[in-house]
């Protein structure tokens, strides 16, 4: 009896301490998901009061929606080129900051700044960087011979743009690969350097499988950023661009939620985003096994 | 579900400040929304302060917000918090806040009041953007109608007659490529003869063409007559090369190539004149002379007006102030303070804005083009219409498509909002 009464004060304490989290959690996140799980079965524009509507809001974005499919194709291309590309750039930015050279802390600092820069005052700098006539990119490939580019004004280097300001901002992966990269034993690689294993096959037999885990967080953390990528598109086109070229799924989502007041189709779309990213996170997740190395576990 | 996060706070955020602004001593406060520059807010600011004086009971809070923001605060406030008591809105999208209910039916006010009658402002105005089916929810304060302003010492230079009512699209193409020119040979244009109408709506109406059909239930811009003038504009920057670019335009801004005396032909309201021009423009003469007509004569029309919002808690204060900010007064101040056309009637034929001793001379050309003007198609989602056809004409533009098929693309689009709009 003694015990039992101590372990449920136990409990009541753990559950005390962790109360602030839940219920942080409950108001912003689990309530704010519950009522959008519903309104999106709703017309509502917040003015009016809402009106059920069941799943005709599903069924138009669906059936009825170009901008739903060019919002999810530009968001899934941006998605392709940034995510694998950014994901080897900070790699080996990560692999060459852990090389021990002077300087290294500074280098590390300057390549993280990015990262934590306020997402608005980095988009405003970068509107100045890509300035068709004057801009500082331009004017830098006209030491290289490369004609000058329209970058977002033009429906064809729009996403490429967006793209490259996404590669400025690799030093927060960076960081973690960093993490992982100086979990990993020296030595291992001496061993490795006795037995005559090259460069190559020290990365490719040693670091990889050893930062694997790392690189399946950054995966996974990577999907998620890039489908909800927003500040930027907003803040230079927040139209979309030409032809909807930079029409990215959140900035759709957006216009339709704060723009034009449709707050129930805004919450279908949030809810199939949602579902989308599950999905791809599952399946990366359940493929995990075949790649990624856990040490503990063998 | 960041987002849904920042959802929760910032509706949160909203409903604690709306719980704030509440006094005590008797005073009724109201809140007016506009846009304007610095001189449109002494102007207005120096109003405000008479009609306190007249009604001492009366508290007028003057927001001042950007005009590309008004239409976002109008709404969002309105869904989430304190929305203002009165505030001026533009006829780009009076129609989908009226739809919305975010605005007060004035039927009752105008009928009540004896003292207020709404026959002395312009019909064009009053069906344009004062009236949503058939109801009375603004009242128009000033009307935004373009004429073509041209730089009479470069027609001058270039032994052009000026324009005038008899040309047409062919004799303004004619004059502006006699304008453009590459003043100093580096193979790149640095005069140009003209620039495009800020409203492509303009060159479809002027072309006997229209966007929607009468019951505004389909889009109409796969129809000849709007994708031809529709391409005929295109054709301006693309095919003659007598406007300046997408990109040039973006960069510079077709009025600054004006003012600095690099373009010959610019479209334009009557505000510009004091707005830019009066400042700006050194070192030559303007002028104003109307629209070329196509197929007929027609030009954008629109406008602002005054509104009481649905929500607010002194409507009987809020008309007073909408009266004050639509009398005769108001607007004969800006008629003579900002060159904007006055609604009214009595106000506009008195010669306060006719009778300035300032340029441009034929001033008059602006109240001629009134009975032209078209205003847009009064559908509840025009601004997002708007946005849409925007978007995919901004590839004809560019060139990268025909307005062909720019408007066979966008048609299926426009029909799809038309259908499912809320």
């Amino acid at each position: 009896m003694r015990r039992s009464s101590f372990a449920k004060k136990e409990a009541l304490r753990g559950y005390l301490c962790i109360s602030p989290w839940v219920f942080g959690f409950v108001v912003f996140a689990l309530g704010p998901m519950v009522f959008s799980f519903f309104i999106s079965m709703t017309r509502w524009d917040m003015i009016k009061p809402a009106q059920f509507v069941g799943l005709e809001n599903y069924a138009r974005i669906f059936a009825d929606d170009f901008r739903f499919r060019q919002s999810l194709w530009v968001t899934a291309r941006y998605a392709a080129l940034s995510l694998p590309l950014g994901m080897a750039g900070s790699l080996m930015l990560a692999m060459l900051l852990n090389m021990n050279l002077r300087g290294t802390r500074l280098f590390r600092a300057i390549f993280y700044i990015p990262a934590i820069l306020p997402g608005v005052a980095v988009t405003m700098l970068w509107l100045w960087i890509l300035k068709p006539r004057d801009g500082v990119l331009n004017y830098l490939l006209g030491f290289l011979h490369i004609s000058p580019k329209p970058w977002i004004s033009d429906p064809n280097w729009a996403l490429p743009s967006f793209v490259i300001m996404s590669l400025w901002g690799i030093g927060g992966g960076m960081i973690i690969y960093l993490a992982g990269l100086q979990g990993i034993p020296q030595e291992l690689y001496e061993a490795a350097e006795i037995d005559g294993a090259g460069t190559w096959a020290r990365f490719r037999r040693i670091t990889l499988p050893l930062i694997s885990p790392t690189i399946l967080f950054n995966l996974v953390m990577g999907i998620i950023g890039s489908f909800q990528v927003f500040t930027a598109s907003f803040v230079m086109t927040p139209n979309g661009g030409p032809g909807y070229s930079t029409l990215f799924y959140v900035l759709y989502l957006y216009q339709k939620a704060f723009r034009y007041l449709q707050m129930g189709y805004a919450s279908a779309l949030a809810w199939i985003l949602f579902i989308i990213i599950l999905g791809l996170t599952l399946i990366i997740l359940r493929t995990s096994n075949r790649w990624v190395y856990y040490e503990s576990s063998e | 579900m960041r987002l849904l996060t920042a959802i929760a706070i910032i509706l949160l955020v909203l409903a604690v400040t709306a719980g704030c602004s509440h006094k005590g001593d008797g005073k009724v406060t109201l809140i007016l929304t506009a846009w304007g520059n610095e001189r449109e807010e002494k102007t207005l600011r120096s109003l405000i302060g008479e009609f306190e004086k007249n009604y001492p009971n009366i508290h007028v809070e003057l927001q001042i917000i950007p005009h590309a923001r008004v239409f976002d605060k109008l709404m969002i406030s309105t869904a989430g918090g304190r929305p203002p008591d009165v505030s001026r809105i533009s006829s780009l999208w009076f129609h989908t806040c009226a739809e919305k209910g975010l605005f007060e039916n004035l039927d009752p006010y105008i009928k009540r009041d004896k003292t207020f009658d709404i026959h002395d402002f312009y019909q064009e105005a009053v069906e344009g953007w004062g009236k949503h089916n058939g109801r009375v929810y603004a009242i128009p304060t000033d009307i935004d109608v373009y004429a073509m302003y041209f730089n009479r010492n470069m027609f001058d230079r270039a032994g052009i007659p000026y324009p005038n009512w008899t040309w047409d699209w062919n004799d303004y193409l004619a004059a502006a490529r006699k304008l453009t020119k590459d003043t100093d040979g580096d193979g790149r244009t640095d005069q140009w003869g003209t620039s495009l109408d800020q409203f492509w709506q303009s060159y479809i109406y002027q072309n006997g063409g229209s966007i929607v059909s009468a019951d505004f239930k389909k889009c109409t811009l796969n129809e000849p007559k709007a994708w031809e003038a529709l391409q005929w504009m295109c054709d301006l920057i693309n095919r003659e090369h007598v406007a300046p670019g997408v990109e040039e335009t973006a960069q510079i801004g077709a009025r600054k190539l004006f003012t600095s005396g690099r373009l010959g032909m610019f479209i334009s309201g009557s505000w510009d004149a004091e707005l830019n021009f009066k400042d700006q423009i050194k070192g030559f003469e303007y002028d104003a002379a109307p629209l070329p007509k196509g197929k007929m004569r027609a030009t954008f029309i629109g406008g602002a007006a005054y509104a009481i919002l649905s929500r607010s808690k002194h409507k009987r204060e809020a008309w007073e102030l909408v009266k004050w900010m639509t009398g005769a007064e108001y607007q004969r101040r800006a008629a003579v303070d900002s060159q904007i056309i006055p609604s009214r009637k009595s106000v506009a034929e008195s010669g306060a804005f006719l009778k300035l001793k300032k340029p441009p001379n034929n001033r008059a050309v602006f109240l001629q083009m009134i009975q032209y003007g078209r205003p847009l198609p009064p559908v509840a989602c025009a601004q997002e219409m708007n946005e849409v056809i925007g978007a995919e004409l901004a590839l004809a533009l560019l060139g990268k498509e025909s307005a062909k098929t720019a408007c066979e693309k966008v048609t299926p689009k426009v029909n799809q909002l038309l259908r499912n709009s809320e």
